[in-house]
């Protein structure tokens, strides 16, 4: 009788060593999921002024155009950087969506005014930018996709039935996707030198 | 299916290709056991299946130590590392220096879809001097993993399709395909290693003839060694090869996954398949790679296929995106409308350059204006048939279903007239039903601007969705009956009858005036009606005159066009028709029903000869667009007018 319930007891507390190391790794992937986000909004922050310099050199008498892009990029990456310190915060994540949107319309700006510089669609500098922009987009979009991916596995395997026993006792939370709640903010910045 | 089921429904099958694996090398162990002792016996020996003699053990230690070495090889040989094997093939690391743009683009793309999989980044190597498209991922256990891109891949594919390629190997990265199918070469190597040893052992008896055959011991160890070693390459080579195949459909499905993009991923292999006659790799070490690329070239015979490493191009596009070919079709629709809004916008632009040049004299002025001229010629034609054939945003938002598609299709028939209008829903209203009437009559009010401008985007989209919904038989009836209320009312006009044919052809609803001939006539019959051309000049007259009317210019112009157009055909002269003649719908079925069974290039002149009727002023009227495609379908002609 001893044997039995002891190779019992090693089998359940093996079952949940596995179950809980297994919750554990995806947590922590949802985790660096999230993170991955933030860092790809930062470094479209930082493509802007590169772009903005390239543009200085042929553009000379916008500088007008430029500085309302460099500002309304500056005041979005300030919002960014509260924003991502406590996502939580919807007055926060507004205020970056409020930003979003004038850094969006200034970009607008300054497209129609490239426009009129045919050489600036030429110039090779630009066309490497205008690529590292197109990447980023795509990487922030990923990087939400990924993350809402793993945050479906984790709510999975939570849910699931040993597991879901393992997740009562220590606590794992159910992990919420991300949803931002203003479209501006979803918006990507438009930037076509076509 | 999605393609998350896709994924588990092919682990399961992979994971019981591996057992069948694992099986066959059970087996072949029985086998080499079984084979060797009953030899053993039948030479004498005192030897039992659980017992083996001497000779017959070391026999079979012979044969366990060839295939542990024969793999021992194998993963040397593998182990390398896949920067080293990259090497090896002559491939170099990507490079992120602007000379190299699509290099740059590449390492972008790699970087995004490593952030999709949540995978660490590879190294990216690229075969600069191969022109063929291929893509493969090379690594150990550990490690980092290489992916190597052809040149030929970096110049064909867009970025959309680079990503799905991208994320194909990425998913055979992420299933961990590539220490799996390590493993499966180690065991295979073992294999065949038995058979290679038993080739040296038989030796070179088969050089020469005149020498008497020998049976010494060690020939006949050899032969069984092959016999052996054949029977488990050849299991050993088809389960791994359709395990390969699992697992290419897998990685699919993760680069869909991934990418959330199946049409790019089918177009990458449509492209491929489109440039199939290239060779894979014209590297000496194509043979080596070939399990590891992206893809493995034409469909061949069903033997080969047993042993190929990927499944069918055409196969593999069914599983990730089983209406791929309308949807392209329809994309690229869309991309078309794109282009030209671009180059409208493009064309004032062009202008303003224009102008900025003349106020600061520089040097490409001329060029310029020129340019946006030509821009604006041609611009208008292709404008204009953009606008009809694809769909707006507003009919698909204000037509979400089959009632109000249905409602829509009605309401076309309305006229503009409104004593007529009211007297056609009051015919509606009895001949369906009253909720029916006040539906079509909401959907009147809802899109008055498309129901006149863009009727043709408003069939394709209602007759789309009516096509999935509604059974054939019902469709059928609708449009009987739809035909019989216009009729009743007085309101079979041209117009009306070419939409109504329109339609019927977009529900795949069978043509009447097709149906008749075919019906009642064999094919003796058909070719005494088959008339001389000079003939049917009453015919050609009424199709020519209509066709000529429906540009809508003044009588005079028309008259003159319709002598010229008809003299191609006959030297009697005939009276130009209108379409407002009553009983003209009737005399065009009839005349329709007289050409559709005269010999197929005839026909195919003549609706070609209606193109360039209506292209001659250079712009298509939307009367003119509909009675050519009537024509066309009516003459069964219908693909020469899509080319």
């Amino acid at each position: 009788m001893g044997t039995i319930s002891l190779t019992i007891a090693v089998i359940i507390i093996v079952a949940g060593i596995y179950f809980y190391n297994r919750l554990i790794t995806l947590k922590n992937r949802f985790l660096n999921g999230f993170s991955q986000i933030d860092v790809q909004l930062q470094r479209r922050y930082e493509l802007i002024p590169n772009l903005v310099e390239t543009a200085k050199a042929y553009m000379k008498h916008e500088n007008e155009t430029l500085t309302a892009v460099t500002e309304a990029r500056n005041a979005a990456s300030k919002s960014c950087e509260a924003a991502s310190a406590d996502p939580a915060d919807a007055g926060l994540v507004g205020a970056l969506a409020a930003a979003e949107g004038r850094l969006g319309s200034a970009m607008g700006r300054l497209n129609l005014v490239m426009e009129n510089y045919p050489e600036l669609k030429a110039d090779t500098q630009m066309l490497a930018l205008q690529e590292e922009l197109t990447s980023t987009e795509n990487r922030v979009a990923f990087a939400r996709q990924a993350y809402s991916d793993s945050v479906m596995q984790y709510n999975t395997a939570r849910e699931q039935f040993p597991a879901v026993l393992v997740a009562a006792a220590f606590s794992f939370r159910e992990a919420d996707l991300f949803e931002i709640a203003e479209p501006a903010m979803r918006q990507a910045v438009k930037v076509s030198f076509a | 299916m999605n393609f998350f089921d896709h994924q588990s429904a092919r682990r399961r099958q992979s994971a019981i290709l591996l057992a069948c694996f694992l099986l066959t090398l059970l087996f072949m162990a029985c086998l080499i056991h079984g084979v060797v002792v009953g030899l053993s016996m039948l030479l004498g020996e005192n030897s039992s299946l659980m017992q083996p003699s001497a000779p017959a053990l070391g026999l079979i230690a012979l044969v366990w130590l060839t295939m542990l070495a024969g793999g021992f090889f194998r993963f040397l040989d593998v182990r390398g590392g896949g920067a080293v094997l990259a090497r090896r093939f002559g491939a170099v690391r990507a490079s992120d220096r602007s000379r190299f743009d699509r290099e740059q683009r590449l390492l972008n793309v790699v970087a995004e879809i490593a952030i999709a999989s949540s995978t660490p980044q590879p190294d990216v190597f690229v075969l600069r001097h191969e022109s063929s498209i291929n893509a493969m991922v090379l690594g150990a256990d550990e490690g980092r993993h290489v992916l190597v891109l052809t040149q030929g891949a970096l110049d064909t594919f867009e970025r959309a399709e680079l990503q799905a390629v991208i994320a194909h190997e990425f998913g055979h990265i992420d299933n961990g395909d590539l220490p799996l199918n390590m493993r499966l070469l180690i065991a295979l190597g073992g294999l065949m290693a038995i058979d290679e040893v038993g080739r040296l052992l038989i030796g070179k008896t088969h050089a020469s003839r005149d020498e008497p055959v020998s049976f010494h011991p060690g020939v006949i160890v050899g032969y069984i060694l092959r016999g052996l070693g054949s029977i488990g390459v050849l299991a050993g080579q088809l389960i791994r090869s359709a395990f390969s195949r699992q697992r290419e459909y897998l990685a699919d499905a993760s680069a869909v996954q991934f990418t959330r993009n199946p049409i790019a991923m089918a177009t990458a292999l449509d492209i491929i398949r489109q440039r199939d006659h290239e060779p894979l790799l014209h590297g000496l070490h194509a043979q080596e790679l070939a399990h590891l690329c992206f893809q493995s070239g034409r469909k061949p015979p069903w033997y080969k296929r047993l042993f190929a490493s990927h499944p069918d191009i055409q196969s593999r596009i069914d599983a990730i995106e089983p209406h791929f070919e309308v949807k392209r079709r329809k994309l690229d629709k869309a991309a078309q409308q794109q282009t030209d809004q671009a180059r409208a916008a493009g064309e004032t632009v062009q202008s303003i350059g224009a102008v900025a040049h003349l106020v600061q004299p520089g040097a490409a002025s001329n060029s310029d204006s020129v340019a946006a001229g030509r821009f604006s010629t041609d611009h208008r034609t292709i404008a204009h048939d953009v606008r009809h054939g694809a769909l707006s945003d507003r009919i698909l938002l204000l037509l979400p279903d089959e009632s109000s598609c249905l409602a829509a299709l009605f309401a076309l028939f309305a006229n503009a007239d409104p004593d007529r209008r009211k007297k056609y829903f009051e015919a509606l209203g009895e001949a369906f039903n009253e909720q029916f009437m006040i539906r079509v009559k909401g959907v009147s009010e809802l899109i008055p601007d498309e129901l006149i401008h863009d009727q043709l985007g408003l069939v394709e989209h209602a007759s789309a969705v009516l096509l999935r919904h509604v059974r054939r038989e019902n469709r059928q009836r609708i449009l009987l009956k739809l035909e019989k209320v216009l009729n009743d009312n007085g309101e079979f006009t041209l117009m009306n009858y070419a939409t109504l044919q329109l339609i019927r052809r977009r529900l795949e609803v069978d043509f009447p005036v097709l149906h008749n001939v075919v019906g009642k006539a064999s094919q003796q019959a058909k070719a005494s009606r088959v008339k001389s051309f000079d003939a049917m000049g009453s015919e050609f007259a009424l199709l020519l005159s209509l066709m000529v009317e429906s540009s809508g210019a003044s009588p005079k112009v028309l008259d003159a066009e319709f002598e010229r157009v008809l003299k191609c055909y006959t030297q009697t002269r005939y009276p130009r028709r209108t379409a407002r003649e009553g009983g003209i719908v009737e005399e065009l079925e009839a005349a329709f029903q007289t050409l559709y069974v005269q010999p197929r290039p005839i026909r195919q002149a003549f609706v070609q000869h209606c193109l360039e009727i209506v292209q001659h002023d250079g712009y298509v009227a939307r009367a003119e667009r509909a009675l050519l495609d009537l024509f066309a379908a009516s003459l069964g002609c219908e693909d020469q007018k899509a080319a």
